[in-house]
């Protein structure tokens, strides 16, 4: 005969054990740290060290200081050949610190170059490259210059190498940025997009013919300190590709209405292979990777964010409603978040 | 599986001990079920134009085939002490929505100690029940995935005598309702009262009124992604009333019906979540059945239930999302036997 003593201390156990665990989705989140207002629409970000220079479209150039908050700097407009000229709507813009220079571009003009230094005088130089100039990377080079690389709307890809030339009129000194070597590659595509890794290739979302890759070939003179690029691969891919975004192990990019795409490194030097294709449905107008984290700007829907330490199976971690983005940035484990609100500094909490 | 292994520790210890006999039931149901997502008209409008909604299904309804194996023993008995372990799983497949084919099992113990008056724990476990598909927010836009959650069902219940005829039931419950991934932003604790009055009307049957109040709290509110920004906790209460009555011709031995309708509030006020905010909705089902003895073990069962639930909102598009009619038609064959090894 059961004791009674028993069915109790079961009951006991039964009500002990019987509860469950709810499941875990694996979402990661942001906190957001902070938002500089930048009165126009935040729709890039530079930064050098703990400085960030911004373009605010209707707002001009800002520069701010990332630790402390602070705007330093706000520029309008700027001053040429005597004359004040308003900025329009600044898209675009650039830090070189080793030759403090600011590239700054309005939507689909040339790129203007500016000097900037520690002493805030924001001097307008020349404008190099040439109209629909959607964007650009560049790096300095040894000879005390740069070299520039450009996706040109109506051009296709464009490059050169400057260097800073001084001439002196009526007492005037002038100071103008000009080509010693360049050139340009005619495509198919209208590009939109452009990242190169400054060593060996040049990457171009072409919008609906794809993505191309050019080799970087570097014939040892001052001229050509850059590097020349040479047609490697194209790939097609579905949707228009805005946005490309060369990693070590390959290039992420972007593409409207159909998500993202990596293609790895072996598939662009031999010009075929399957391409990883990601964030079906999420129209991505950029992406920022590091650490295995992918930040994917969805426009009016915020960010996406991806695990990607498994490139052939990314893994959705979440969408978050930061505001309408254009852009991200990492900085100093954090990531920057150019939106029409404004830049927004942010924590993904893994 | 912890459920499973509950189950297996209480058959052994069981069945090693007492020298009561064990009761054993096998039931097969069939059935069938004219709206099984619950879709409402303009969504069954929307998915003949765009079947990604039918979740890989070709129809809006379905034949179900049911099977469930019933075990019972008393523990314990002495005087007119009684403890009674009952335990029951159940197996449904849904023939035209594979989605939807899920199992569920309960166990009770009931100490007695005379007619109507018990003490009784439940567990019930509903595993992975598909609702339909939805777009998950949290990774997507527009992809839709399958929604299904499983329900870990516990109460308490006392049951007690008023008097001869008449008998009072008081439970409280604890229901954890957890969404499967990627759905989790819907999960819900939620815990409720219910108090039942019965009347046994002598010849005739009995009457009973019940009346349950829930309060279900979303407990992952702001907890995980985007999704989960909206508050889901709502509160409702519900009342019921089965009626059986004895039959006085041949065809069936008891006849029943019951009516019960349930009305929830949600808690949501927030203006961008209109889905929600100051939503409820009256859900009405009314059950009638007859059973009938077919032989001294072998009982049939067929029933029908007509559900409708009304949504009240302040935008017309969620009154015509979230109002739906539903109508099932079952019937069931339980064949009963004992096992006694003494």
């Amino acid at each position: 005969m059961i004791s009674i003593k028993k069915v109790y201390f079961l009951l006991i156990v039964l009500m002990f054990f019987s509860c469950m665990e709810p499941n875990d989705e694996g979402l990661w989140s942001v906190d957001q740290i902070s938002v500089f207002n930048t009165k126009g629409f935040c729709r890039s970000v530079s930064v050098d060290e703990n400085i960030a220079y911004v373009a605010s479209g209707q707002a001009g150039v800002q520069i701010w200081n990332l630790e402390t908050g602070q705007v330093l700097h706000e520029y309008l407009g700027y001053s040429q050949d005597g004359s004040y000229i308003e900025f329009d709507d600044i898209s675009i813009v650039k830090r070189d610190g080793v030759n403090n220079l600011i590239f700054v571009t309005e939507s689909n003009k040339k790129v203007k170059v500016f000097f900037f230094d520690d002493s805030s005088d924001f001097i307008y130089r020349n404008e190099i490259m040439s109209d629909r100039t959607k964007d650009y990377v560049s790096f300095p080079t040894a000879g005390g210059g740069f070299t520039m690389y450009v996706a040109d709307n109506d051009d296709g890809l464009k490059w050169g190498t400057y260097r800073s030339d001084t001439t002196t009129i009526f007492n005037l000194e002038i100071i103008n940025w000009m080509p010693t070597a360049g050139g340009e590659i005619s495509t198919d595509g209208k590009p939109l997009g452009i990242d190169s890794n400054g060593e060996n290739l040049v990457a171009m979302a072409v919008d609906q013919l794809g993505v191309e890759f050019y080799d970087l070939i570097f014939n040892q003179s001052i001229e050509n300190a850059g590097g020349e690029p040479v047609f490697l691969s194209r790939f097609d891919l579905d949707g228009n590709a805005e946005q490309v975004k060369l990693v070590d192990s390959g290039a992420y990019i972007s593409v409207d209405d159909f998500g993202a795409y990596f293609i790895k490194n072996e598939s662009i030097l031999s010009g075929e292979g399957a391409v990883v294709h990601f964030a079906e449905g999420l129209t991505v107008d950029h992406i920022s990777v590091k650490d295995d984290i992918a930040v994917l700007s969805i426009g009016s829907k915020g960010i996406a964010l991806y695990d990607v330490s498994d490139i052939q199976n990314p893994k959705a971690k979440g969408i978050f409603d930061v505001g309408y983005t254009y852009k991200t940035e990492f900085w100093n484990g954090h990531i920057l978040i150019c939106t029409r609100s404004g830049l927004k500094t942010a924590k993904i909490n893994i | 599986m912890r459920f499973l292994i509950i189950i297996n520790i209480i058959y052994i210890f069981s069945a090693s001990y007492c020298s009561t006999p064990i009761n054993l039931s096998l039931s097969y149901q069939g059935g069938y079920d004219d709206n099984v997502m619950r879709f409402s008209k303009k969504e069954i409008s929307d998915a003949s134009y765009d079947l990604k909604y039918l979740g890989g299904s070709k129809t809006f309804d379905s034949y179900v085939n049911k099977i469930q194996f019933g075990f019972d023993k008393t523990l314990y008995a002495k005087n007119k002490k009684e403890v009674i372990y009952n335990s029951s799983v159940a197996l449904s497949d849904y023939v035209h929505n594979s989605n939807k084919d899920y199992w569920s099992g309960n166990i009770s113990v009931k100490y007695k100690w005379g007619s109507y008056r018990n003490l009784k724990y439940s567990l019930r476990h509903l595993n992975s029940y598909y609702l339909r598909h939805y777009i998950d927010r949290d990774l997507s836009l527009n992809d839709l995935k399958p929604c299904r959650f499983t329900d870990n069902d516990q109460y308490l219940s006392i049951s007690n005598r008023i008097n001869k005829k008449n008998w009072y039931i008081i439970s409280f419950g604890f229901l954890q309702r957890y969404y499967d991934n990627p759905f989790t932003e819907f999960d819900l604790n939620i815990y409720y009262t219910k108090v039942r009055i019965n009347k046994k009307i002598n010849k005739y049957g009995t009457i009973s009124f019940q009346i349950n109040r829930s309060v279900a709290d979303n407990m992952t509110f702001t907890k995980t992604g985007i999704s989960s920004d909206f508050d889901r906790s709502y509160e409702s209460i519900e009342w019921y009333m089965p009626i059986k009555i004895k039959s006085p011709i041949a065809i069936g031995e008891n006849f029943g019906i019951s009516f019960r309708q349930e009305l929830r509030y949600y808690n949501a006020e927030a203006v961008n979540d209109v889905l929600h905010a100051g939503r409820d909705h009256v859900d009405n089902k009314l059950d009638i059945w007859f059973n009938k003895s077919l032989s001294e073990n072998l009982d049939i069962v067929i029933s029908a239930r007509f559900r409708s639930r009304e949504t009240g909102s302040s935008y017309s598009w969620v009154r015509d999302l979230k109002s739906f009619k539903q109508m099932q038609l079952w019937c069931k064959i339980k064949w009963g036997f004992s096992y006694d090894k003494y």
